[in-house]
């Protein structure tokens, strides 16, 4: 089995406590106005992928295997590392047979019975929720939130939820309506899960995020506060 | 070596620093070493080299006094009494400083610093404003960034208040080092990396190396030297192994001739300075450390450094690629352990009668150089522009270090995002000891302290140093040199 992976950073400190080995899958199913990484967006059959590698999942564990002792584990990240199913539960499974610690990040726009059998395997996952109005969510990424709701509550109820993310934005979606709502469903869940809140930046973003406006830094803290309030115990600004 | 005039005259050097150099110079009209032609002029080609360590040597160059035996006895000819609170007990720390001898006259080691005042620590904002005037006056004073503090392996009270104090202050001395082990707390350790981010120390020494080879007692000393407490070094003199390579022809020339024949004029000058210094200088007739039991002949050793491994080893295996090269190509790294190797063998095959401090052997160091090398990197290190990713280098590097005793260690910049996820540098510095590494050593890509080769420096005081200006730290000006010659603050981005 094969698939296209756009870039491994093998030594990552912005991928989860610790040192990280991160990979980075070709592919998304969202077109995020905000994406740091559209060229990572595209899907390319194995036979013309050029941006980048076409790996196995034995050629991945290796690799996670050289950077041993020094990582605490392996971050499959994106594009969207679950838009690549089959490819992903391979590797995953190869991983924890070598007893790998693993983090999937995903954006949860994903059928749940394959998140399940997922879930089964890797340590936890990073979830993205974007938007909390599903008018704003498609205006945002081109596609609904609902999978993404229920992506939260199914990993909530495998307790391998590790930590939820929102983008924070100065326009185009109402941001602190959405920290709003997934604070209260964070703390109604189970408040020790971590929220980040991630500001708004410009770097690496296409044309198609042009007008998108950086939050003021006063916004992060207030929204910080908020996710607080509402019971979120650990809330990283970043 | 400048001339009398030239450093009496001078407008740069502070006065202290005349008198030093003065005394260097005096030191130097003498001649009452036995040496060879034959090493003089192995000597005159840089392949050994004394470091300036002087003609005459009357003192050791390294002594790492038993500081808990100091504080439980006071001292007689100081007229110290054992002190009571804090405050005299950094009293009393600050007046012996001032007394104990070293190849730079400041001291090279100023204790387990933690473990040494823990037992006085009372009140915390009180102790933290007396260790804050403490490290203030080791700075402005012990003006010389080879003096090196200890703290851990146990997490303290007093050692997190030391770390606190060097978060406020930044400053370049003292040099710091913390001992880990299985025990260490990772919350102190993680303090540590906090500090190191920020001011580039502590360095992180493996306690679980350094402890066995040393039967518990020792100190990591000036640059990352392992010593024997209430002892210390009596020498260093160091090989240009890049140098010793270019005057050979092959491998074989080099590893079965040129290697053994230089090991053996180095040991033997070695011996000699060492010879000089117990024998006939009369310092351990002399000094009152010696009388007072804070050091003893019977816990010197003496130490063989090596520099410029990967440029020797390139020069066999080099073919204009970087591939070819130390670090990139396994069989020229094999070939680096070997040179290693066998000189460890020549080494351990010497019986130093005075090295009594570990069984009358010499130890290896990996030396980091001095500010005037050219085409020589410190030690084992992988040259500064060639360095690979973190994960290769750390391997690469971490099997050289079990020869090496008395130093050995890389120094990483890192990225800022790193000082939000200090979990990212215990990783790596976990991972390094699991794989036998001894000593690592960091600091922080916008921090004004910065490690040059094995002692700190201020980028801020370099920048005074190149407009002319006088600094107070004689050390800037090696940091200086150091970043002509070697480029050291160019030291590849770790994120
Ligand atoms: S989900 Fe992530 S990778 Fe996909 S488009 Fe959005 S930001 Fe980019």
């Amino acid at each position: 089995m094969k698939g296209c992976i756009n870039n491994i950073i093998p030594f990552s400190a912005v991928d989860g406590v610790g040192n990280r080995m991160i990979v980075f899958f070709q592919g998304c199913n969202f077109k995020c106005l905000y994406c740091h990484n559209p060229e990572t967006i595209p899907f390319y059959s194995v036979a013309d992928y050029k941006d980048g590698m076409v790996m196995t999942p034995e050629m991945i564990t290796e690799k996670a295997k050289e950077q041993m002792p020094f990582i605490r584990g392996v971050t499959l990240s994106g594009g969207e590392c679950t838009a690549n199913y089959d490819f992903l539960l391979a590797t995953v499974k190869l991983l924890k047979q070598e007893k790998i610690h693993v983090l999937i990040d995903t954006n949860g726009f994903v059928e749940q019975s394959k998140l399940i059998e997922l879930a089964k395997y890797a340590d936890g996952f990073m979830l993205d929720i974007k938007a909390m109005d599903s008018g704003e969510h498609i205006c945002l990424t081109g596609v609904s939130n609902d999978l993404v709701l229920a992506s939260f509550e199914t990993l909530l109820k495998m307790g391998k939820l590790t930590e939820v993310r929102t983008v924070v934005l100065g326009n185009l979606i109402d941001s602190r309506s959405t920290v709003d709502a997934v604070s209260k469903m964070i703390a109604a869940a189970n408040p020790e899960v971590p929220y980040k809140l991630i500001r708004f930046r410009r770097h690496g973003v296409s044309e198609a995020g042009k007008d998108l406006e950086i939050p003021a830094e006063s916004l992060i803290e207030e929204l910080k506060q908020l996710a607080l309030r509402n019971g979120v115990v650990t809330v990283i600004t970043l | 070596m400048k001339g009398v005039r030239e450093v009496l005259e001078s407008k740069i050097l502070t006065y202290e620093q005349k008198v030093l150099a003065l005394a260097r110079l005096a030191e130097d009209s003498v001649h009452p070493l036995r040496m060879s032609d034959e090493l003089k002029e192995t000597m005159e080609k840089g392949i050994i080299c004394d470091l300036n360590e002087g003609h005459a040597p009357y003192r050791p160059r390294y002594i790492v006094p038993d500081y808990p035996l100091f504080m439980a006895q006071g001292s007689a000819f100081l007229e110290l009494s054992p002190p009571k609170t804090l405050d005299e007990a950094l009293n009393n720390l600050l007046i012996l400083y001032k007394h104990v001898p070293s190849i730079t006259s400041f001291p090279v080691y100023i204790g387990n610093l933690d473990t040494l005042l823990e037992p006085f620590m009372s009140d915390e904002s009180k102790d933290y404003e007396s260790l804050k005037r403490f490290f203030i006056h080791i700075d402005r004073t012990i003006t010389d960034s080879f003096c090196h503090g200890n703290v851990g392996p146990k997490a303290t009270k007093a050692g997190q208040l030391i770390l606190r104090v060097q978060r406020e202050l930044e400053t370049s001395i003292p040099n710091l080092t913390m001992k880990v082990n299985g025990d260490t707390p990772d919350s102190f350790v993680i303090d540590g990396i906090n500090t190191a981010l920020k001011t580039a120390k502590p360095s992180f020494a493996n306690d679980e190396i350094f402890a066995p080879e040393f039967t518990g007692d020792y100190g990591i000393v000036s640059c990352y030297n392992g010593l024997p407490i209430g002892g210390g070094s009596y020498t260093l003199i160091r090989m240009n192994l890049a140098k010793l390579a270019q005057t050979t022809k092959n491998k074989k020339e080099f590893l079965d001739q040129a290697l053994p024949m230089a090991a053996k004029l180095i040991i033997g000058y070695i011996d000699e300075r060492i010879r000089y210094l117990v024998e006939e200088s009369n310092f351990f007739e002399s000094s009152f450390l010696v009388r007072e039991h804070l050091i003893n002949k019977d816990k010197f050793t003496a130490m063989l450094g090596v520099i410029g491994l990967a440029e020797a080893v390139n020069h066999f295996y080099d073919d204009g690629t970087l591939e070819s090269h130390f670090g990139y190509n396994a069989e020229a790294d094999d070939f680096g352990e070997t040179i290693i190797e066998t000189l460890d063998q020549l080494v351990k095959e010497h019986q130093s009668v005075y090295c009594l401090g570990t069984n009358q052997k010499i130890l290896l160091h990996a030396q980091v150089g001095i500010d005037t090398d050219e085409g020589a990197s410190p030690g084992c290190r992988i040259p500064i522009g060639e360095e690979p990713p973190m994960g290769t280098h750390l391997k690469q590097s971490a099997r050289f270090h079990k020869y090496f005793p008395s130093g050995i260690g890389d120094v990483f910049r890192f990225d800022e995002t790193v000082e939000r996820n200090p979990e990212y540098m215990l990783d790596i510095i976990k991972g390094g000891f699991e794989l036998g590494m001894r000593y690592f050593s960091a600091y922080g890509e916008n921090a004004d302290v910065v490690r040059i080769t094995g002692y700190l420096v201020k980028r801020s005081e370099i920048e005074k140093l190149r407009q002319d200006q006088q600094v107070l730290r004689d050390t800037v000006a090696l940091g200086m040199g150091a970043d002509d010659n070697q480029h050291v603050l160019s030291r590849k981005l770790r994120k």
